[in-house]
């Protein structure tokens, strides 16, 4: 598909969510691995009794409650925008989303902004067991606020546990338990924890790095560095791990997902991975276009990645669009017919219920019942209305696994110089350690733009398209609160950067 | 102190940013503020999954005027 730039209302709120999500995500990984790393750092002090322990905790408890001031309540806009630019999608999930997003606002306030007081305003005023006590509060109940919005998101991707109310137009819970431990929930809520612990042990190391090429603070960054390396080893093995996890689901649930992040257009067997390559962005459903100008591969690797099966046959997009009877695969052109059948008995049944023709109501109903697992297709104009922007999806994803591949290297060399005594001889990592904590940036983003480009047009998978979930309002509206959030988001991530860069400078406080 | 003055400064500028000026004049909740009941919350969405063209343009739904205040 061609990706062109289309300035339409639906656009416009796409790329609003965007923005405030993609900024709200420069926060929150910081947030979620700081958190536990000042925990650790904590724990050790308690269990040595050394004060130099104390001091490195509360320097770095410092950088951790400046990014949580900056970044708190920046999430909350991304709940407004349901409420005005996807008010359809916003009525029709909101059974399901209410729970999570509830329990999320709880738990983050009682537990988080309780135990964040007594973390930042108790020491010395409780024992030393309760205030550790409190940091290991605030650390999970940071990652458990996590748990619930990645759950909601986890739904979206697979929609599981509820049922369509046609009376309604409501999802309605049906299994809370079917939600909460969906493997898309599982999977988005370890994988995005562990690529804010990675972010964060890449900060701590960035930082600690700089006072190293200083020769300032050294007992301070050394010890650091090692417990922020092996945590940042950790939390990149488990990365992996759980990417591996989440390429597997995709090939269950969102098949075509996975076939844009790898430019697969022609399904096989003994399927390849593309290390690297560029797409040919000409490339349409169905024509002779080249997929690739060119690229790289391992071959056998996505049959075994998708499947964990080796030789096994991978659908690519063309499978998907136009089925392949011989893989028992149903092409989008397929499900938009019996879509466009949802969607027609559904009016009907809605048109038999205002008449008051029962038994007309209870034939559509259950015609409607046969298709309805397809209803978002019938809003899709033609088939390759259901790919997503491959070369985005491509793109973003290797972008990804190539910074997370980069990330274990680092941590490696980091913890071997560490364990061998001669990190502050290594002048030459530190410049590394900083550029791969930009680049952990650029990897988390990319993350999000394969989880969401990715599931286009979808903003249910399978049963909602993104321009059906809209609210009808003037673009101008929604252009407005774009660059509102724009300048606004901007003017606090320069405020975090002076802030903090400045408090780094300062260093931590000596000893008493 | 001062760090903890500035921190705490940007949250309230931050907040009320967020609420009293994002929330009530350019971030509506449409459902709330258009319908009166569920029924007609559930009418209008009925009528977008059941009244569209079916070409995937968009919704011939009612229009809703918001207009930023």
């Amino acid at each position: 598909m061609v990706e062109q730039l289309d300035l339409s209302l639906v656009n416009w709120a796409r790329a609003q969510f965007a923005l405030t999500a993609m900024y709200h995500w420069i926060f929150v990984p910081l947030t979620l691995g700081l958190t536990f790393l000042c925990a650790f750092f904590e724990t050790i002090y308690v269990k040595t009794g050394d004060e130099e322990w104390k001091r490195l905790a509360k320097f770095w408890m410092k950088l951790f409650g400046i990014n949580f001031a900056i970044g708190v309540a920046t999430g909350i806009i991304l709940e407004f925008e349901f409420g005005t630019n996807w008010a359809n999608y916003s009525w029709m999930v909101g059974d399901i989303f209410g729970a999570p997003l509830a329990i999320e606002g709880i738990v983050a306030f009682f537990l988080e902004a309780t135990f964040f007081a007594v973390m930042f305003f108790g020491w010395n005023r409780v024992s030393k067991g309760f205030h550790l006590l409190s940091t290991w509060m605030v650390a999970i109940g940071s990652n458990l606020s996590a748990l619930w919005i990645l759950v909601a998101n986890g739904w979206m991707q697979y929609p599981t546990g509820m049922a369509f109310n046609p009376d309604t137009a409501r999802f309605e819970m049906k299994s809370f338990f079917d939600v909460v431990f969906s493997p898309y929930a599982i999977s988005k809520f370890t994988h995005a924890t562990t690529s804010g612990f990675a972010l964060s042990s890449l900060f701590v190391i960035a930082v600690s790095s700089y006072y190293l090429a200083k020769k300032r603070h050294v007992l301070m960054a050394k010890r650091s560095i090692a417990v922020a390396a092996v945590f940042g080893l950790v939390s990149t093995t488990m990365l992996a791990l759980t990417g591996d996890e989440a390429a597997y689901i995709d090939a269950k649930h969102q098949p075509m997902k996975l076939a844009a992040m790898e430019g697969l257009w022609d399904g096989t067997t003994d399927a390849p991975i593309v290390a690297f390559g560029l797409v040919n962005a000409m490339k349409e459903p169905g024509d002779a276009h080249e997929p690739f100008v060119f690229k790289f591969e391992i071959p056998g690797l996505l049959s075994l990645l998708a499947n964990r099966e080796p030789g096994s046959f991978v659908p690519g997009i063309n499978d998907l669009v136009f089925g392949n009877k011989e893989q028992g695969i149903m092409g989008a052109r397929e499900k938009i017919e019996r879509g466009r059948q949802a969607v027609k008995f559904l009016a009907e049944y809605k048109e038999a219920k205002r008449a008051g023709d029962e038994a007309r109501a209870s034939e559509a109903l259950a015609r409607f019942k046969e298709h309805q697992d397809y209803l978002g297709y019938g809003h899709l104009k033609e088939a390759k209305d259901a790919v997503p922007p491959v070369a985005t999806t491509f793109y973003s994803f290797h972008i990804m696994a190539a910074v997370g591949t980069g990330m274990i290297l680092i941590f490696l060399l980091y913890l071997l110089f560490t364990i061998r005594g001669t990190i502050e001889q290594t002048g030459w990592l530190y410049p590394l350690g900083v550029i791969f904590f930009f680049l952990a940036f650029v990897a988390g983003e990319a993350g999000w733009v394969v989880a969401e480009v990715g599931r286009q047009p979808w903003a249910i998978q399978d049963l909602l398209p993104v321009h059906v979930a809209r609210t009808d309002i003037a673009a101008s509206n929604v252009k407005l609160t774009f660059f509102m959030f724009l300048i606004t988001f901007t003017v606090l991530l320069i405020a975090e950067v002076k802030i903090m860069l400045k408090q780094i400078q300062i260093g931590p406080k000596e000893v008493n | 102190m001062r760090l903890g003055r500035t921190l705490w400064k940007i949250i309230i500028i931050k907040v009320i940013i967020i609420f009293a000026v994002f929330k009530l004049f350019l971030m509506p909740d449409v459902m709330e503020e258009h319908f009166s009941d569920d029924n007609q919350r559930a009418d209008h969405v009925l009528e977008v999954l059941t009244g569209d063209d079916q070409t995937g343009q968009g919704q011939k739904t009612v229009r809703m005027n918001i207009q930023a205040e």
